[in-house]
Order: C-alpha cells, then structure tokens, then sequence
C-alpha cells in the first residue's frame, strides 16, 4: 500500500500541475534524451491544456457509466404504489415488501441496496424518465444517440469528444493536449470520444497498457527526432509518444495510488477499481468511460437483472468507499445510462423488450441528493411504453456545464435546459 | 506522366494503392508493362468469386414458426454465419492470386464503405452476402447500375428503414442518405428533395426471399424531386438523380481520396469528373484515369497516406504469405483498430486518414507487429486456451532470399516493405537488432523479428 496521503490531492491546481510537469520531464529526461537534446517538445507536453482550458472546474472528474443492452428502469427505481405496473407484470413486478422504499411511491431493486446506503448519505440522485424524442428501439441507432448527442441525422464527433475539441485545440494543428484527458477502461475507445483533437486511451490493465506501448522504442523512439511539423510522419511520431508517455504516466500513477479497498471480484468491480487509483495517482484525465453489458433481458429477467443491478450497486459503493479514503470523492462524479429503458408490460418469456424512457443515477458527495422529475406515467403509454420526460441532452448540459465548468451551448450545439443535479 | 518517367518506385506506389501492396516480383513486373500497361492490366481481374457460404442453398426458415428458444437458436447461428462470412471474405482479400484481384478487392470494399451497412442491424447472413456479392460483380462496373441496384438491395432497404418506408407514412432515412451520401453530397438538394424522393422509395423493401416490391404500400402520386415532376418510383428518383452533375464530381472526389489520400485540386476534379459523366459512369474509366493520372505520382501524393486498418492487416498478412488457423485473429485486430467490416461507425462509413490513428489504435498497429513478428497476440495468455491459441506464422525467405549481410537484409526489407524511408539513426538500429537477434536465433527468426521491428516504424503506417 503506497497510496499518496490526501495532502497530496489537495494542493493547489498550479502545485499539480508543476509536479505533473516535473515527473514528464524526469521521464523525458532519462528516457527520451534525444528529444529533450533537439528541443521539440511532445505535443502534449508542451501544451497547458492539463485540465480542460478556457476556465474549466480544473481538478473536477466524471465518471460515465454505460449499462449496455438498455436496462429495465421500471424494475429499478420501482413504482411500487402503482397498480398498473403489477397489473402489467404479473412474473416481474417487485413485490411492494421487497422494495427498498425511498418514498411513499418509489423505492429501488432489493439488488439496490448499496445504491440505497447511498442515498441515505445523500451521495445518490436518481434522474427520472431520460430519454430523448422519436426515440428508436434499435440498440445501435439509440446508443449512438447516446453517444453522439445527436438525436435527428448522425454526428461523426462523440458528446465527448466534442468537449475534449471545444476546449483543447486540435492535436493536426500540434496545439493539442493530454491524451489522458478522457480514458475509457475497455478494450476500444468509446464512440463518446471520437472527436478531432485525438484525446482519449483505452485500457483495460495499466501494465499491460505500458508493456504494449513500450515494444516500439526497439525500433524508433530514442533514434528518431519528434518533430513538431504537420506531415503525416510527424503526426505518427507525435502520436505514437503520447501514448509512450501517457501509458508510463498511467502506470505510474496506478502504481503510486494501489487501492485498498474490497471490489466485488468481477470485470466491472475491477474496471472501477482501476478508475479510483487513476484518479487518486493524480493523473490530469477529467472523464473517465466504463461499461457493464447484459441488460438486454428479453428472457428469464429476474435473475440475470439482480445480479447485474447487484454487480451495479456492489460495484458503485466500493468506488466511492474508495475515492472517500483517498480524499478524492468531492471531486469526483458519476452518471449512469442505458440506451432505452424496457417495455412496461412484461413479455411471454419472463423477460422484457426493448422501450423507451428509463431513470439515470447520479452519485458523488458533490450531488444534490434526491430524485429529480416525476415517474413516467404508466397510463398515458406511447406505444405500450412509459414516456420520455426529461431529455438525455439536460443531463449531458448539467454535467458540461456546472460540474466541469465548460460551456455546454457550445458543446452540444443547442441550449438544454439544466437540471438541479449539484449540491 | 511521361513514360521516360516512370520508375520501380512508382509501381510499388501503384500497387499500394491500386491493391494492398505487393511483393518485389509482383511490383518488378507491373513496373516492366509501363505505366499504362501496368493500369491496364490492374483492370483486368481474374474471374474468380468470392467464397460461396454452404449455407447459400438452405431454405429460409420462417422465424414466426419458430420457439422462442429455436428463434434464440436461429439468431446466434445467423451471427456465427456472419462472422464467418465476414472472415472468409478478409481471407479472400488476402489470397488474391493477382494484383489486378487485389484492386476488384480494394473496389469491393471502397463500396462497402461507400454503401455502408451493419450487421448490428441487418442480423441475417444472406442480405449481407448478396450485397458482397452486388459489390464483388460491379467493382469496377458501372456506377448508375449500382446505384439502381442500391435501391433493391435488401440489406440496405433494411438498414435505411426502407423496408419502413410505407405510402402516407414515409421515412426518409435512404432518400436523405442517396443523395446526401451515395450521390450528390450536402448542399445539392432540399428537405423538400428528401421529402418527395422518400415518396417515391415507398413500398420498395425485403423479404425473407430477398427484394420485394409492395405495390401498396407504394405512392404511385406525382412527385417533384431537384425540379422535375411526375409519378416517380426509386428508379425514377435515381435516373434524376443521376442526371445531376453534381453526382460526377461527388464521386470522383472520393473516389481520388480512397486512392489518392488527398483532396484532388479543382482542374483534376473537373476533367476525371467530365469523363466520368460523359462515359455513363463507367467505374472502370474511372479508375484507369486516376492510376495513370501524373497528379496521383506526385510527391504530395506518394508516401502520404495513413494505412487504413484494412490496408495494414490484409496488406502484411498477403506480401508476407502469412498462415493464420483462423480469420478471427484479423477480425479482432481490425476491430481494435477501428475498422471491422460489416460494422462501420454509422451510416457514413468510415472516415479515413487521421482518423484512423489515436494512442490506442497505434498500440493496437504496433500489437500486430508483435503478433508478426512472435506469431501469436502477445498477452493472449488466457490458460483456458492454452494450446490452440490463435496464431499466425509466415516465411521470411522469400522476402530476403540468399541475402546474409544484416545490412542487406534491412534494405532490402525496407525497400519492399516501406515507401516512407527511414532515417538514417533508424537504419542503423534495425540492423543492429538484426545482428544481435543472428546472433542468439535461427536465422529465419531473426528475420521475422527485423519484420515486426520495421513494422512498428510510424513510417510502415503510411504507403
């Protein structure tokens, strides 16, 4: 156990920043001498885009959480006063007695309970009724939605990736920034990122992410010079440092902040651990992007759904145990999604199709606990499903805008409406 | 360009865009035919097909017949037949016999990427085999009947929603993409062009047996579409669309990008776009007239273009005469690398050039390389497949022949393998690793080690 104590995390931004700059530049020294001898500088070196520019929150962090296959919202935050859900799921429903009630209408899964000890330490907000409109039922259309932000025609440019744009500069014009701006902990990059200014890593294992990025310095690294130029050589040159760099950066990072803390043993538990020791190693990354897939419960719901809203809350509630040991939590945020939610009406297979609207939770010491919107009514149904009240895009706006500091007008190309997530 | 000027360096050029680079003796006699010579006979493919599934001639099962465990059951074979399917056809690329089957293979998939389609929609093997099937026949075919034979395609009459496109409830999504996408680009027609044309794709849409025409799901009504009106269907829609000169240059200028990797300067555009018109989009002229352009010779143009994934996989996997014991080593890799057939990021294909490259996608290119040069993914150490791992295996020989100096074995392998050379400091290193790897291993697999370092040079991402 080598954690940094929390002083560490608490510095000034500038201190950070300095110390951030410092460790590249050991590294620099020792191991690219030639590049620090012929005085080019790595892109991202070079730039004091450390946290996202233009008078960004500098040390604040989100956390996306993408639950794949569109999670049952109506089984998770329950409507349990409501007849008209157990009227339409007679195999499904959760018993009233078995939900954990959070009001007098509406309580979570029995799986939820760590999400519910959330709640009670008002580190939980849950966003009802997310959806967007004309929404499609097809997961590729509607995840790309999600992930582009672009409801009516396709966007090339993730949500994301137009943040990391927006406030960055563009890399082809080698006024760029950190690649660790952004990390998805997955094996590719998630579409969110896709954007033009080349930000974002893809990891699944901070060793193994080094060791990879390592096995071309056998050909080129320490004999060629990077040059700061515009041809395509210089643009693979720059390219292929940056991941050197952020990959060492990663690995120390990770290394200088070994959690302590008990994750439940899954691919899940393991990718959120690795998000809190990156973000308490004090890497410059201000969003994070992880998955957990299997949502798509068209059969046999019950189990598969409680053991994935189990390995959800289990996993949530470790995350934050840890980040609050390692003094991070106040400057951490997470959000949960899932491209639709399910049809009220259970199917013939104990399962559910694919539907429509569905609520989002979001967690942090910053939130301002509570549940925001009203349950989707189960009576005025569009197409036998619940409808959409509060659009996807409000909560993409509120996370740009009042967690990150950066203008979300400009971000996602149209003014959404706030919603009152933050304390 | 004048034929006095035409060298061994402008072949391979030829050849790495034309098709997916090629071995010395394949670029030595493209480079012996002369420049139009060597164009020429890039256009004359061998006549064979592509890999013809077993399944082909089974009956399609009615799926409302089935259990929902059967239809559970239809689903993950039709997934397992598509990915399949998808893995003989990279492996096809790769065995292309002749340089003029790699360009028809090159063409293939500039009209997959053109005419994208999903498989995370279209979720049945044969749509997507007929459609490789339309691309393969018409590579290099002409472009109006493609365009005619896009609007009865049934897995792009799925993947557009045609197959959703009904009189008095139309959707727009092919008309809006025909034009904006596949013909004319934006700015060359109005939402009321899209409005009116989805009119007119009405009730064109697919079946269980393919195309099927449903006469009345169709508005037979009078349309007004880019300014002429009258009772148009899809193939009314496309003939006007085709008249339009705009169309011409939207394709010639991707066309110039897919070979080129450049945007072509306005005079270029509007000459190959002129003859492109006036042959009746004869792809075919098309093509010639790119490849013996001098502009395409140019030093803005050679040496300039980032590989695309594919490029990259099936490009070294054929001039290495690699060996895998399954596809599914180079479906993972160009996954990873952004470019899996069949599952383009959208309906727009796949962008190119830069795009191609992030951090993660570079370490991706240079796992491959470790992949060539130890013949297995390197952490690919899951014990439950411990003993059949996937592999890859190739002979160096004939790369390097009876060379023994390091010195010569590198520039050799660099002249074959690399358009952009390396620097001098790079040279130096590459043979110095050949000399320590001679040293301790057999002389073949020291050479597959020189390949796999020269691979992870930036400038073996360009061609």
């Amino acid at each position: 156990m080598k954690r940094q104590d929390t002083a560490f995390h608490t510095r000034t931004d500038a201190a950070a920043a300095s110390q951030h700059y410092i460790s590249r530049r050991d590294f620099l020294g020792q191991g690219i001498g030639l590049l620090a001898a012929a005085g080019t500088v790595p892109a991202f070196l070079g730039s004091t885009c450390l946290a996202l520019g233009g008078g960004g929150n500098r040390d604040r962090v989100l956390v996306v959480i993408q639950l794949s296959g569109g999670n049952d919202g109506l089984n998770t935050v329950v409507p349990f006063s409501d007849d008209a859900y157990y009227r339409a799921r007679p195999k499904l429903a959760i018993p009233p007695q078995d939900v954990l009630r959070l009001t007098d209408e509406l309580g979570l899964h029995p799986k939820l309970q760590p999400l519910q000890r959330l709640y009670d330490r008002g580190e939980l907000s849950i966003v009802q009724g997310i959806g967007y409109p004309n929404p499609d039922r097809s997961h590729f259309r509607s995840i790309e939605i999600w992930h582009t932000g672009v409801a009516d025609g396709f966007s090339s440019s993730g949500w994301l990736g137009r943040l990391f744009d927006h406030t960055c500069g563009n890399q082809h014009l080698s006024k760029s920034c950190s690649p660790t701006l952004g990390i998805t902990v997955d094996k590719t990059l998630s579409p969110a990122f896709a954007g033009t200014s080349s930000v974002g890593i893809a990891l699944n294992d901070a060793e193994r992410f080094y060791r990879m990025t390592q096995v071309h310095t056998r050909s080129t690294a320490k004999s060629a010079p990077v040059a700061s130029g515009g041809s395509q050589l210089d643009f693979l040159r720059r390219t292929a440092l940056n991941a050197e760099l952020a990959a060492t950066d990663i690995r120390d990072a990770v290394r200088s902040a070994k959690s302590t803390i008990d994750y439940p043993q899954n691919a899940f538990g393991n990718s959120l651990r690795l998000i809190a020791e990156m973000i308490a190693g004090g890497l410059d990354t201000r969003v994070y992007y992880t998955s957990l897939g299997g949502f798509d419960t068209h059969a046999n719901q019950p189990v598969q759904h409680g053991r994935l809203l189990n390995t959800l809350a289990s996993g949530i509630e470790a995350f934050t145990q840890d980040l609050r040991a390692s003094g991070q939590l106040n400057r951490v945020l997470g959000v949960t999604f899932s491209e639709f939610g399910r049809r009220l009406a259970e199917n013939g297979s104990s399962g559910t199709d694919h539907g429509k609207a569905a609520p989002l939770f979001v967690f942090g010491s910053a939130v301002r606990p509570g549940i925001i919107g009203e349950h989707p009514s189960l009576s005025e149904l569009d197409r036998g499903d619940p409808q959409f009240q509060i659009d996807f895009r409000r909560v993409y706006a509120t996370v740009i805008n009042d967690w990150l500091g950066v203008d979300a007008t400009a971000v996602l190309a149209n003014r959404y409406a706030r919603l009152p997530l933050l304390g | 360009m004048p034929s006095t000027d035409w060298t061994w360096t402008h072949a391979r050029h030829l050849l790495n865009r034309a098709g997916f680079g090629g071995r010395r003796d394949e670029i030595t006699s493209l480079y012996r035919l002369g420049l139009d010579g060597a164009v020429d006979s890039l256009l004359r493919p061998t006549d064979r097909r592509l890999p013809q599934p077993d399944w082909l001639a089974e009956d399609k099962t009615d799926r409302r017949k089935l259990s929902k465990e059967e239809q559970k059951e239809n689903q993950k074979l039709n997934r397992q037949r598509q990915q399949t399917l998808i893995g003989e056809w990279i492996i096809s690329m790769i065995e292309t016999p002749t340089p003029a089957d790699m360009l028809r293979a090159r063409m293939t998939f500039f009209w997959h990427g053109h005419f994208a389609t999903s498989i995370q929609k279209v979720k049945t093997p044969h749509p997507i085999f007929a459609q490789l099937e339309l691309f393969d026949a018409m590579a290099v075919g002409s472009y109006s009947k493609l365009l005619h034979a896009i609007v009865r395609d049934p897995a792009m009459l799925i993947y557009l929603d045609n197959t959703r496109n009904h009189r008095g409830k139309p959707n727009e999504n092919l008309a809006r993409e025909l034009m904006e996408l596949f013909s004319l680009g934006p700015g060359n027609y109005s939402e009321s062009d899209i409005r009116e044309g989805a009119r007119a794709l009405t009730g064109w849409g697919a079946g269980p047996q393919g195309f099927r025409l449903a006469a009345r799901r169709h508005d037979s009504g009078e349309k007004t579409i880019l300014g002429q009106t009258g009772k148009f269907d899809a193939d009314g829609f496309v003939e006007i669309i085709l008249q339009q000169p705009a169309c011409a240059a939207f394709m010639i200028r991707k066309l110039w990008q897919y070979f080129a990797g450049t945007d072509p300067a306005p005079a270029v555009l509007g000459a190959l776009a002129a003859g492109f018109r006036a042959s009746d989009y004869d792809v075919r002229l098309a093509v010639r007239d790119i490849l013996r352009h001098p502009k395409f010779y140019s030093e803005a143009v050679r040496g300039n273009q980032i590989k695309s994934p594919l490029q990259l996989v099936v490009g070294t996997a054929r001039t290495l005469q690699a060996q895998v014991n399954t596809p599914k080593i180079y479906q993972r890799m160009l996954t990873l690398m952004g470019q899996a057939p069949y599952q383009p990021p959208n309906v727009k294909g796949w962008p190119s050039g830069r795009a191609w490259i992030d951090t993660t996608r570079l370490v991706t290119r240079y796992t491959f390389a470790e992949m060539i040069a130890n013949g297995e993914i390197p952490g690919d150490v899951d014990p439950r497949r411990r003993g059949r791992r996937r592999g890859v295996q190739f002979d160096p020989y004939p790369l390097v022949n009876d060379l023994v100096a390091p010195e010569e074995i590198i520039a050799e392998l660099t002249n074959q393998l690399l358009t952009v050379p390396p620097t001098d400091g790079e040279h130096r290193l590459l043979t110095k690793n050949l000399q320590q790897d001679l040293a301790q291993l057999a002389a073949p697999a020291a050479v597959q080690q020189a390949v796999g370092n020269l691979m992870r040079l930036p400038q073996y991402q360009l061609c």
